[in-house]
């Protein structure tokens, strides 16, 4: 429960964020367009925002007042240990790496922790996986595909475009 | 008119041609299984083979292609829950429980046999009314697209009857981040906060990729006791679509077809719009709209007919007046004039049985594209009994890089990643991603057409209504958007009613 | 449990030790030894718009010729987003050695009017020469409100910006395109913006609008075929394939504006393999291949061919014009 009304919150806030932004952006105009650049998204936005509202107090008053769990909240060690923070940390991790190292050198890493973190005991296995997964991957998509995957910069990009050069 | 057709089926029933047509169709099905991997991508990746081929030739050959690619977005779409192309973002809904129930053969048996139906019906239309049809598609103007646009989003009040204030919610959220970027209509920055990535507005294939594939694999992560562990155990064998089966659904094939082909002349509108406003007009026309979203194969079935008649319907516009309605479709045209040979409607009368040769490589094509599907199902079914430890994390690559093959742009790719949180609190917190999802395909299309038909009429908004199709769809429209409030208010019983 | 904090920990650290290690954005210009090979390895020319654009074939039918006059590979890149603000962030944080060449048009240089992006287009990169200059042509329905110009004229000037013409961007080329027209023929029409050019081409034929705004190659059969009329193009003289269609200046209407692409790279590129490039380009522009491609696509209407300087020259009166022009309208 609480972790719905702290989610339709940061909606709230979002949207009170968006007006704003609206309120004060470009002004330019153009004949006969009667809705002009504002109006569609401020109708939306304020829209969600009243329903979020309404939602948070059916919420609220389903369950009688804000009631909070003390044994469900979430402590600092409790977060830490938590799995989906985890893979969530080490994916945006390697999203903002990947244009500095490039997707060749990153990749194996990236794969073998999340294997890790989902439950694959054996290091033999993950190994291979990650290795050989990034070498098909890498076919795939950048030879095959010809799809630019990043190449990082400095000693990376070298390393990188020895590879695209095989 | 019999002679050029019969000069069509002449000049593709020969051997080169045929093969030529298969190898199209096998590159289509694998190029539309990988995520992010668009039509048009993978049209423009096999443009350099058709320099060798004649211009009838080569231009059946990406009309293979095309069509396969959009057939084989469904087989990623209903194994792994990534739609390979965005046409396919539908057939999820559906499709994808039916996996976790250990239905997946019988699932991708049905989306290649209707994905047949719908092609072979859109191709059978453009051999005989293709005019006819052109000029029905320039009849729809803006004010037309706005409330074509509108009756796909009416449909938001009937998705979950009982959860109608998230899925409002989530579905104004979708037409929301639509309009994030630059203004259609006068070009105005909005909504991005400075940053100077979003200015082109989101995408939404890694939307689609974030919200559908990578919320999955967090909720697997967290629950391993849900995966499907029926069909991991047995092979997945497409089991096709039986004649009983296809009787069933009949009304819905018929409709999605129609409805299809007519989306897919439309200017603005493609196979994605197509399978989506399938979907949603057989979920608000079915006794049970509650089945859909679980496993209900009437689902594939609107969303796998509607976008392949949608790829003969795009294709209309294209051959008969040389303009082309998609990417996919200005790929082909410009390979065409390499070749020396110029779309327009002149090619109707100088040389007729150009056209009717595509229109019978369409037909040959639908029909040999259920057979490859089917063996490239096989091979992507074996991926399936991997252990989710390495099979999630494949997953997860493939969200990464399809979502960053899209526009060769490291930014989808932090898109998909905060589409991908987003959908999962969604799935916690009983919000609607279809409708998300629906909202950002539709949006633009809704809000653009609006203005641009107030601008057309000078301002004058009854002038804008009260033209004759835009009057029929509204008048669709606000019926099936206020009918389940109305009924919901007076008629149930229930007591956590949307106040007001 | 241990176990898991551990790894949160580690991966903390790393990050950190990494994001501080790595430098980013580098323009490492090549030593002497390199200008005198170049080039030794492949070439990537950045299309900064996506498969099918007119920046997309016109990179496509560079690479061939360019390849068979170097002796490299050249591979064509997409890389869209943004108006090709996606494409320029990338091709900006490449090397300056010459390997990397980006596909330029006027929308690089509208962007930088409208100070769109951060990344000052003609700051950090430097011409190498132009190679198009395409044709506008402004197209009318057979079946619309107008049947000839005077007419049009004469409506559009008693009943200001109620007579609509079709257009792609509005805060790009066609906005700027329409813009002169405008300011230049007196004639105060509306400017109403479609996602592409197909669906302005649909909205004439469909008759919601009453002019549309577009390039020679993809009207002409529908104006052959009687489809549409071509009113006018905008050009100082009239076009060969299309000899019945008046043009701008013969009508006293100096609007002239059509897309151009040339090749752009990055600022700081020694000048010797700026010019080995011009040089292999002016190359490529006699292949056969390249040929064939500039006569079908209609675009050897005018002198397409800016060598570097005066196309860097076309660089500055351009910023300038567009920058007086987007002033007008606001």
């Amino acid at each position: 429960m609480l972790g719905e009304l702290l989610f339709c919150a940061a909606g709230v806030l979002f949207g009170i964020a968006c007006v704003a932004n609206l309120l004060f952006s470009g002004r330019v105009e153009v004949a006969y367009d009667l809705l002009g650049s504002r109006s569609w998204p401020m109708v939306l936005i304020v829209a969600i925002i009243i329903l979020l509202v309404v939602n948070i107090v059916k919420v609220i008053k389903k369950n009688g007042g804000i009631q909070v769990d003390k044994t469900k909240f979430l402590t600092f060690g409790m977060v830490v240990r938590h799995k989906l923070l985890h893979l969530i940390l080490l994916l945006a991790i390697y999203v903002v790496l990947l244009n500095q190292i490039g997707f060749l050198v990153l990749t194996p890493f990236y794969m073998y922790l999340n294997m890790w973190l989902m439950g694959q005991k054996s290091f033999k296995i993950r190994v291979i996986v990650c290795i050989v997964g990034t070498i098909v991957l890498y076919a795939l998509f950048m030879k095959f595909l010809q799809i630019p995957l990043p190449r990082g910069f400095g000693i990376f990009r070298e390393l990188s475009l020895v590879f695209e050069t095989l | 008119m019999w002679a050029p057709i019969a000069q069509g089926f002449g000049t593709i029933l020969q051997p080169m041609p045929i093969l030529f047509i298969f190898l199209g169709i096998v590159a289509g099905t694998i190029f539309g299984a990988l995520p992010g991997i668009s039509a048009s991508m993978a049209i423009a990746l096999c443009l350099p083979f058709t320099y060798k081929m004649a211009p009838v030739i080569s231009l059946a050959f990406m009309v293979a292609v095309f069509c396969a690619a959009v057939t084989g977005g469904g087989i990623t779409a209903i194994l792994f829950k990534i739609p390979g192309t965005p046409s396919s973002a539908c057939t999820v809904f559906d499709g994808y429980p039916l996996a976790t129930q250990g239905r997946a053969g019988e699932a991708l048996g049905i989306s290649f046999v209707v994905s047949a139906i719908g092609g072979l019906f859109s191709a059978f239309a453009m051999l005989l009314i293709s005019p006819q049809l052109a000029d029905v598609g320039l009849k729809f103007g803006p004010s037309e697209m706005f409330a074509v646009s509108l009756m796909g989003l009416s449909v938001l009040t009937c998705l979950e009857p009982d959860n109608m204030l998230k899925t409002m919610v989530s579905g104004l959220f979708g037409l929301f981040l639509a309009t994030i970027g630059t203004d259609p209509i006068i070009g105005n920055v909005r909504l991005t906060f400075g940053f100077q990535s979003l200015l082109g507005g989101l995408d939404m294939i890694p939307i689609m990729i974030g919200t559908f594939a990578l919320t999955e694999v967090f909720k697997q992560a967290l629950n391993p006791n849900e995966i499907q562990i029926d069909s991991k155990n047995e092979k997945v064998i497409t089991k096709m679509m039986s004649f009983k089966q296809i009787y069933e659904t009949k009304g819905t094939i018929t409709r999605s077809a129609i409805l299809g082909t007519i989306v897919g002349i439309l200017p603005g509108a493609g196979s994605t719009i197509a399978s989506f406003l399938s979907y949603v007009t057989e979920v608000r026309l079915s006794k049970h709209p509650e089945r859909y979203g679980k496993g209900e194969i009437r689902g594939i079935v609107a969303s796998e007919t509607a976008n392949n008649a949608a790829t003969g319907g795009s294709m209309v516009p294209l051959l008969s007046l040389g303009i082309p309605g998609g990417n996919a479709a200005a790929i082909m045209m410009s390979a065409l004039l390499i070749q020396g040979v110029q779309l327009g409607p002149m090619l109707q009368k100088t040389r007729p049985e150009f056209l009717t040769s595509v229109y019978v490589s369409m037909i040959v094509t639908n029909i040999l594209m259920v057979f490859v599907a089917i063996a490239v199902a096989a091979v992507f079914s074996k991926i399936m009994k991997v252990p989710y430890s390495i099979l999630g994390s494949m997953i997860v690559m493939f969200a990464i890089i399809g979502s960053f093959a899209v526009k060769n742009n490291i930014n989808d790719v932090y898109t998909m990643l905060i589409a991908g949180v987003i959908g999962y609190a969604f799935n916690k917190y009983n919000f609607n991603a279809a409708a998300l999802i629906l909202g950002l395909v539709l949006g633009n299309i809704c809000e653009a057409n609006l203005r641009r038909a107030i601008k057309l009429t000078n301002g004058d908004i009854v002038a804008v209504v009260s033209r004759p199709i835009t009057a029929v769809l509204l008048i669709f429209c606000v019926v099936a958007l206020l009918f389940p409030i109305i009924k919901q208010h007076f008629f149930s019983k229930k007591t956590d009613n949307l106040p007001g | 449990m241990k176990k898991q904090s551990n790894l949160f920990s580690f991966m903390l650290i790393l990050t950190l030790f990494v994001c501080g290690f790595v430098t980013s954005n580098s323009t490492f210009a090549a030593d002497s030894d390199a200008v005198a090979k170049f080039p030794e390895k492949r070439i990537e020319i950045i299309a900064s718009f996506g498969p099918g654009s007119g920046v997309d074939i016109t990179s496509r039918a560079l690479a061939g010729p360019l390849s068979r006059v170097l002796g490299v590979d050249v591979i064509v890149t997409n890389i869209e987003g943004s108006q090709g603000l996606v494409g320029t962030e990338h091709a900006y944080n490449q090397a300056a050695d010459g390997y990397t060449i980006f596909l330029t048009t006027q929308t690089h240089l509208i962007t930088q009017v409208y100070g769109l992006s951060d990344i000052i287009f003609t700051k950090e990169f430097e011409p190498v020469c132009r190679m198009l200059h395409d044709v506008t042509v402004v197209s009318t329905n057979p079946k619309g409100r107008f049947k000839t110009f005077e007419e049009l004229s004469a409506f559009a000037k008693e009943h200001p910006n109620e007579v609509k013409v079709a257009g792609v961007a509005p805060t790009g080329l066609d906005g700027m395109i329409v813009k002169q027209f405008i300011q230049n023929s007196g004639v105060p029409l509306d400017m109403v913006a479609f996602s592409n050019s197909s669906e302005c081409k649909s909205a004439l034929l469909g008759n919601h609008v009453d002019l549309s705004v577009d390039d020679i190659v993809s009207t002409s059969p529908l104006v052959q075929a009687g489809e549409l009329i071509g009113m006018m193009v905008l050009a100082e003289k009239r076009v060969e394939q299309l000899p019945e269609i008046p043009c701008s200046v013969e009508l006293g209407i100096n609007a002239t504006i059509g897309a151009w692409r040339g090749i752009s790279v990055r600022r700081g590129t020694d000048p010797a393999i700026v010019d080995k490039l011009e040089q292999a380009i002016i190359a490529a522009m006699k292949d056969p291949e390249w040929l064939a491609f500039v006569d079908r696509g209609m675009m050897n209407q005018r002198q397409g061919f800016a060598s570097t300087g005066d196309f860097a020259k076309i660089w500055d009166e351009e910023m300038a014009f567009f920058t007086k022009l987007a002033d007008i309208k606001k």
